[in-house]
C-alpha cells in the first residue's frame, strides 16, 4: 500500500493526506458519542540539520520510536515537513494528551529509548483538543505551523483550544403540571438553570391533551418532559405510553413527578419508560441537580 | 275524580313558579359569588404571585402587599401556600409559611372553628394541620363538642403532626375505629420512634391500627424495628404474622434464619409464601433444604416463590438442576423447569 510508510506492531504511520477522511469521521462522532478528540503536533529540532542523510535516517528512528510508544487505538501520521509529525486520539481530552506528551519527553530527556536513535535531539508539542464537527483538517495545519513557529523553547508544549468550544444545542422542555403556581415555580426553576452548550426551550402544558395536540413534542430534538402522573383529561402515564411508541422515542428523558411512595409504582414508572421518577413533594435543588446530570449525558 | 278550580290551578303554578323563581335567584346569587369569588382569587394570585416567588424562592424581602385583606384574598393565599407545600419540599418555605399564618391567618382561623357552618370549621381544621398552627390546638378541642369521626381524625391527624405525645396518649384511648388506610395516613406523620413506642403498646390498639401500624413501621425501611417486628412473629393473630413476615421482606434484612424455619410448616400457606420470598435475603446454602420443600408445596403461588427465590441465588441454576433430577415429585419439576427455561430466555 503506497499510504503505509511503516507498520510495526498494529500502529501504521498514515501520510497527512489519507488522515483527512479518517478525521471527519470521528469529528462527526465527536458530537454523536460527545467524546472529544485530541491531536498531537510533534516537531523535532536536531542540533546538525544540513546533512539530509541524517536527517532522514532520524526521522525515520522517531518515527519508529513513537510506534512503540502509542496505543493501537491512536493514529500516528507524517506532516509534510521534515522532523514533524501528528498523533489522533480518538475519545481522549487535553489532559490525556498533556499526559502523554509529558511521558514521550521525559523518555527523550533521559534517553531510555525502546529503539536505537543516532543523534541528540528536542521536541516541541501542541495539543488541540477537538469538540465540535466545524473544524477542517486543514485549519488545524495551518494552526500547528503557526504555532510551532512561535515556540521558542525546547520541550515546550502549547495547548489549542481554539476548537473546545462545543456547538450549541438546542433541547426542548416541556412541563406537564395541572397546579398553574407550581407549573410556573418549575419553569421558573428550568429557566433559571445555566447549561453550557444548550439552549433551553420550556413550554408549559396544563395537561396530557393540550401536550400531544401540539405538534410540539413531534420535532427531532432532544426533548425532555417533565410531567405529573395524574392530569386532566390525558393523564401521565398516557402520555408517556404515547411517547415511549413512537418511532424516535429515544429522544425524549421522562421525569415523572407523583406522590404515589410505592416501590411497585415506582418500579411499574420506570418499566414503562421513565428516566426519573421525582416524589412530590421535592427539593428544587435535587430536581436542578438530577437536571444538571441528564444534561451531562447528554 | 279530584275537581279542582282553574284559578287554585292558576295560584298552584303561581307559587311553584315563585318558588322556582327563588330557586333561581338563589342559584344566580350563588354562582355570581362564586365567579366573584374565583375572579378575586385570581387576581390576588396574578398580582402577588411574583412576589411569592421571590420570597420564597429568592432572596425578596416580605412585601406588605402580600397579606390578604379580605375572605377571598385569604383562600388565594392557602392556595399558594399549599401549591408550595404539596409540591416543594423545601424547610425555608416551609418555615416563612408557618411564619406568615401564625401572624396573619391565626385569628381567621380562630373565627372559623368557632363557626356554626360545619364545613368551615372543618376546612379550619385541615388548614391548621397543614400550615402546623399550633396555638389552636386547644381552640379545635373546644369546637368539637359534638364528635363526629371526622372530626376526631382530623384531630388525631393534628396532633400527629403537632403533638406527638399526645397523639400516643389520645390513640390508644381512642373508641372511634377509622379505615386501616386512615390509620396508616395518621401514622405516615410518626418518625420510627414514636413508631416504636406505639409498637410496645400495639395490643391496645384497633386490629385494623395494629395492621396499619405494622405496613408504616416496616414501610419506613430503618433497620431499628426489625427486633420489634421479630417479636410479632409469635402473635395468635394470623394476619399480624403474616403481615410482620410482609415487613421484614420488605426491610430485606434476615438476622437470624432459626426465627423464620417454622414458618416453612405453617398451615398457612401465605406464611409459607411470605417465607418463600423471605429467603433471598439469606444465602442458599443456608436455605435450600427449606426453599426444596417449599418448592413441593401444596399451593402455586408458594412453589413459584421458591422457585425464583432458588434461582435469584448465583447457585440456583445449578441447585435447581440437581433438584429436578432427585425428586418425584412432577408438581415441583415443572416449577423448578419453568423458572430454569424462563432463565435460559432472559439470558
Amino acid at each position: 500500500m503506497d499510504t503505509l510508510i511503516k507498520a510495526t506492531q498494529n500502529v501504521k504511520i498514515l501520510k497527512e493526506s489519507d488522515i483527512i477522511p479518517l478525521f471527519d469521521v470521528l469529528k462527526a462522532n465527536v458530537i454523536r458519542s460527545h467524546m472529544e478528540m485530541t491531536v498531537i503536533f510533534l516537531k523535532a529540532t536536531v542540533a546538525d540539520s544540513h546533512q539530509i542523510n541524517v536527517i532522514e535516517k532520524l526521522e525515520e528512528q522517531i518515527a519508529h520510536f513513537f510506534v512503540s510508544e502509542v496505543r493501537n487505538t491512536d493514529m500516528l501520521f507524517k506532516l509534510e515537513g521534515s522532523l514533524r509529525w501528528g498523533i489522533l486520539l480518538p475519545q481522549n481530552g487535553e489532559e490525556e494528551g498533556k499526559a502523554f506528551l509529558n511521558r514521550i519527553f521525559q523518555l527523550v530527556k533521559n534517553e531510555n529509548f525502546p529503539t536505537k536513535i543516532d543523534s541528540a535531539f528536542t521536541l516541541q508539542g501542541i495539543i488541540v483538543e477537538i469538540k465540535n464537527d466545524q473544524v477542517m483538517f486543514e485549519d488545524l495545519i495551518d494552526k500547528q505551523f503557526e504555532v510551532l513557529s512561535q515556540l521558542s523553547e525546547p520541550w515546550e508544549i502549547e495547548i489549542v483550544t481554539s476548537y473546545k468550544a462545543q456547538p450549541i444545542k438546542r433541547v426542548k422542555v416541556s412541563i406537564l403540571e395541572e397546579n398553574a403556581i407550581f407549573r410556573e415555580v418549575l419553569e421558573l426553576t428550568v429557566q433559571k438553570m445555566i447549561v453550557d452548550h444548550f439552549q433551553l426551550e420550556t413550554k408549559v402544558f396544563s395537561d396530557g391533551y393540550e401536550f400531544l395536540q401540539s405538534d410540539w413534542y413531534l420535532s427531532g430534538h432532544t426533548h425532555i418532559v417533565i410531567m405529573n402522573d395524574i392530569l386532566p383529561r390525558k393523564n401521565g402515564l398516557n402520555v408517556l405510553h404515547t411517547l415511549r411508541q413512537m418511532a424516535n422515542q429515544k429522544k425524549f428523558i421522562i421525569y415523572m413527578m407523583t406522590n404515589r411512595k410505592s416501590q411497585s409504582d415506582m418500579i411499574y414508572a420506570y418499566e414503562s419508560g421513565v428516566d426519573e421518577y421525582l416524589i412530590k413533594p421535592f427539593d428544587l435543588n435535587l430536581f436542578q441537580a438530577q437536571l444538571k446530570r441528564t444534561f451531562a449525558r447528554l | 275524580m279530584i275537581e279542582l278550580s282553574i284559578q287554585l290551578l292558576l295560584y298552584i303554578i303561581a307559587i311553584l313558579l315563585g318558588f322556582c323563581g327563588v330557586a333561581m335567584i338563589y342559584l344566580i346569587y350563588q354562582k355570581r359569588n362564586e365567579e366573584k369569588k374565583n375572579h378575586e382569587m385570581e387576581k390576588y394570585i396574578q398580582n402577588t404571585k411574583i412576589l411569592w416567588q421571590g420570597y420564597f424562592l429568592g432572596d425578596d424581602q416580605f412585601a406588605v402587599t402580600l397579606i390578604p385583606k379580605n375572605k377571598y384574598q385569604i383562600l388565594a393565599v392557602e392556595h399558594i401556600f399549599l401549591s408550595y407545600l404539596r409540591n416543594i419540599s423545601n424547610p425555608i418555605i416551609q418555615q416563612k409559611i408557618y411564619t406568615f399564618t401564625q401572624m396573619y391567618l391565626k385569628e381567621y382561623y380562630q373565627n372559623e372553628l368557632k363557626s356554626r357552618n360545619w364545613s368551615r370549621k372543618m376546612n379550619a381544621m385541615y388548614r391548621i394541620a397543614d400550615f402546623h398552627i399550633q396555638e389552636l390546638i386547644g381552640t379545635c378541642e373546644v369546637s368539637i363538642k359534638h364528635k363526629h369521626s371526622i372530626e376526631v381524625f382530623q384531630l388525631l391527624k393534628i396532633y400527629s403532626i403537632l403533638e406527638k405525645e399526645k397523639f400516643i396518649q389520645e390513640i390508644l384511648l381512642c373508641n372511634y375505629s377509622f379505615s386501616e388506610s386512615e390509620y396508616k395516613k395518621l401514622f405516615s406523620y410518626l418518625e420510627v420512634e414514636m413508631l416504636q413506642r406505639l409498637m410496645e403498646k400495639i395490643e391496645n390498639l384497633q386490629q385494623a391500627a395494629q395492621y396499619a401500624l405494622i405496613d408504616t413501621i416496616a414501610a419506613k425501611g430503618s433497620m431499628a424495628v426489625i427486633e420489634g417486628l421479630e417479636e410479632l412473629l409469635v402473635s395468635e393473630d394470623t394476619e399480624i404474622r403474616i403481615r410482620t413476615l410482609r415487613g421484614l421482606e420488605r426491610l430485606g434484612v434476615i438476622r437470624n434464619l432459626e426465627t423464620y424455619i417454622p414458618f416453612v410448616n405453617s398451615s398457612i400457606w401465605e406464611e409459607r409464601l411470605m417465607v418463600a420470598k423471605l429467603f433471598k435475603y439469606a444465602p442458599l446454602t443456608y436455605t435450600a433444604e427449606h426453599l426444596e420443600k417449599l418448592l413441593q408445596d401444596s399451593n402455586w403461588w408458594v412453589r413459584s416463590q421458591a422457585a425464583s427465590t432458588i434461582i435469584e441465588d448465583p447457585r440456583g441454576y445449578q441447585r435447581l438442576k440437581e433438584f429436578i433430577a432427585t425428586t418425584n415429585d412432577q408438581y415441583a419439576i415443572d416449577m423448578a423447569n419453568e423458572v430454569l427455561e424462563k432463565r435460559m430466555r432472559a439470558v
